[in-house]
């Protein structure tokens, strides 16, 4: 019979920090109107310059912040691309995603005349709060961070203008919203947690960097962003959601049920499966920022 | 003593020879990775050390080139067929369909193919490894060291392959310590050391204090988990010697020595003999074996150690066969050690 360990919720918080931080950028980003599907890249380009950080300086917390301000960098990036150059926000976002690849291969095999994974570097301490026990700050950062974006979103002018840029940009840029500069914040903003969630996977869960490591998680995080209809809550609890069924997975690989065992092809696409299910399930009540992907507001400023 | 002297004439009579060679570019050969890459600590790593050892000892001249999806092997493949390469390793058995549609085209390269099956060609050569012998003997260690009676198994993806990890892994188990449980999961994935770490997490949660894995760079976060887990927590390193990733915390490796086998079959092509078909590589002709365990050999009895060695000799010797599918597994009686 299955027996689940105490280790199931923390396991679950360790799958879903990646994908909670990643999915608040998404969510920020996409509020204001800015379609971002380079959150893979972002992510990527975070693991790859958290290890980066940690490994010159010896300092984990470096490291945290240079993979933040890599992310933060692929978001400027990429508001440049669609806000000035009125790039197509998807064509933007596939360009980094496998530009973030190519850069950190490349660097990788540059800097440390090695391919497929980085040397071992000191990775972040664990924090020890009351009520959570011992956990990676970044999960606590993941967990503050979404308590904090909802009244941000919705009690601050700040977040006010963020949402009004991505609702309707012309009415904003008739309010005196600057529009193409709340969008550069916003993108930039959702770099820097995208970033993040990068460097949770090399100095977090890990204390190296490895080719590829993202995985496809910021993909997740993209589908947590819509699952969450775009709010901060919805996001992390999608992310939650994945995250749990993942970890529930991994201790039911094996079991037998009536003397048959499940294959584990099955039980790795659970998580997914659900995923799809509870999307389809909810997709129809969701409904996306009005100007996502619109930029003509910006058009002329 | 002569084999040494040998050994030492050959890498000095190589070094000339090398020079020479690289100037009228005579014999060329390539390691095609698959995604795992070069910095695996795995399996692409020690195909490509055994080319370089092959560059060195034999003068011939090496270079490797990594594919970063599936989508990338038959090109790769063609790349070092075009440049006029003699010798082209493709690893892992992934790249069989492109070794299938590569190495036709292209009859003056010979393709050798490591872990996976060869098409029937004259130019195509298929190098395996009885997994399943070594895994045995990592099954037996870990049943012998296991405090909790259970133990772990993850691997990549469940692929023939990785079953003749699993089955011999289990038989070994069975045969030192028939109470042992083992528990089997799998990753899904070969590139993804997050979820090896929580998948271990995971069985280590579960009761399993040893864990062997077979899942390419996962494995690097199954060492993790069993650093993090600390004393009393092992892992269990495949392919190469990865016992010194997290030193004291690596039970011992199963190694595959795909650089013996490239050094050989390098010989073949610089000496003309070349054979195309199969080639399988056993404990019997150290193809495969357990690491020396040089930061963990204290913590195992030494009556251990004695029985495994019995069953190596076993296995060796024939008496013993190490089950290498299902249904193996399922007819394999333990024998009395």
């Amino acid at each position: 019979m299955i027996h689940f360990d105490a280790e199931l919720l923390n396991s679950t918080l360790r799958l879903a920090t990646p994908l909670i931080l990643a999915a608040l950028g998404g969510v920020l980003c996409e509020r204001s109107g800015v379609v971002n599907i380079a959150l893979e890249g972002m992510m990527l380009a975070g693991a790859f310059f958290g290890m980066l950080g940690s490994y010159w300086t010896g300092n984990p917390w470096v490291g945290m912040l240079l993979g933040a301000a890599a992310g933060g960098a692929f978001g400027l990036v990429h508001a440049f691309l669609t806000q000035r150059m009125k790039l197509n926000h998807i064509v933007s976002g596939v360009a980094l995603n496998i530009f973030a690849l190519g850069l950190t291969t490349y660097l990788l095999r540059k800097l440390f005349m090695h391919a497929g994974g980085s040397p071992p570097v000191n990775g972040l301490p664990m924090w020890n709060l009351p009520g959570l026990g011992e956990q990676n700050p970044l999960t606590e950062l993941a967990l503050a961070g979404t308590l904090l974006m909802t009244p941000f979103l919705w009690r601050t002018p700040q977040g006010l203008r963020l949402r009004a840029v991505g609702e309707n940009p012309e009415a904003a840029l008739a309010a005196g919203i600057r529009v193409g500069r709340v969008r550069f914040a916003a993108v930039i903003a959702g770099g820097l947690l995208g970033g993040l969630s990068g460097v949770y996977l090399s100095l977090g869960q890990l204390n190296m960097f490895a080719e590829g490591m993202s995985g496809g998680r910021g993909f997740i995080a993209l589908a947590a962003v819509i699952f969450g209809r775009w709010t901060p809550l919805g996001a992390a609890g999608a992310a939650l959601f994945f995250g749990f069924f993942d970890a529930l997975q991994m201790r039911l690989q094996g079991q037998t049920v009536g003397g048959v065992v499940i294959p584990s092809e099955f039980m790795l696409m659970l998580p997914y499966l659900l995923t799809i299910v509870a999307l389809a399930g909810f997709a129809g009540k969701a409904v996306a920022p009005a100007a996502l992907g619109n930029d003509e507001a910006t058009a002329s400023n | 003593m002569i084999g040494v002297v040998v050994a030492c004439v050959l890498s000095f009579s190589g070094c000339a020879k090398q020079a020479a060679v690289q100037q009228n570019g005579k014999i060329k050969a390539a390691v095609v990775t698959d995604v795992g890459g070069i910095g695996d600590m795995s399996f692409n790593a020690m195909a490509w050390s055994g080319l370089q050892r092959a560059g060195k000892e034999l003068g011939i001249d090496v270079k490797f080139l990594e594919s970063r999806e599936q989508s990338d092997y038959a090109a790769n493949l063609t790349r070092f067929a075009e440049q006029g390469y003699d010798l082209v390793f493709a690893v892992g058995f992934l790249m069989e369909d492109a070794v299938k549609e590569v190495a036709p085209k292209y009859p003056k390269t010979k393709f050798a193919i490591i872990d996976g099956n060869a098409p029937y060609l004259p130019n195509t050569l298929s190098l395996k490894f009885r997994e399943n012998e070594g895994s045995f003997l990592a099954g037996a260690l870990a049943a012998s060291v296991s405090k909790t009676h259970e133990i772990g198994f993850i691997g990549g993806m469940e692929v023939d392959l990785i079953k003749k990890f699993e089955c011999g892994y289990k038989a070994g188990a069975m045969t030192a310590d028939p109470k042992t449980k083992v528990i089997v999961a799998y990753t899904g994935k070969w590139d993804d050391p997050g979820k090896g770490t929580e998948l271990a997490m995971a069985q280590f949660g579960q009761g399993a204090d040893i864990i062997m894995h077979a899942s390419g760079s996962c494995g690097l976060g199954v060492i993790k988990a069993a650093q993090t887990k600390g004393k009393g927590y092992y892992a269990i390193g495949v392919d190469a010697d990865q016992d010194h990733i997290a030193k004291g915390r690596v039970l011992t490796s199963m190694m595959k020595r795909v650089d013996n086998a490239v050094v050989m079959t390098c010989e073949t092509v610089v000496k003309g003999k070349f054979k195309p078909g199969e080639m399988a590589f056993g404990l019997k002709d150290g193809g495969v074996g357990l690491s020396p365990m040089t930061y963990t050999k204290q913590d195992v009895p030494p009556q251990a150690l004695a029985e495994i060695e019995k069953l190596r000799q076993m296995i060796i010797s024939g008496e013993l066969k190490a089950p290498s599918t299902v249904n193996e597994l399922k007819a394999f009686r333990a024998p009395g050690i």
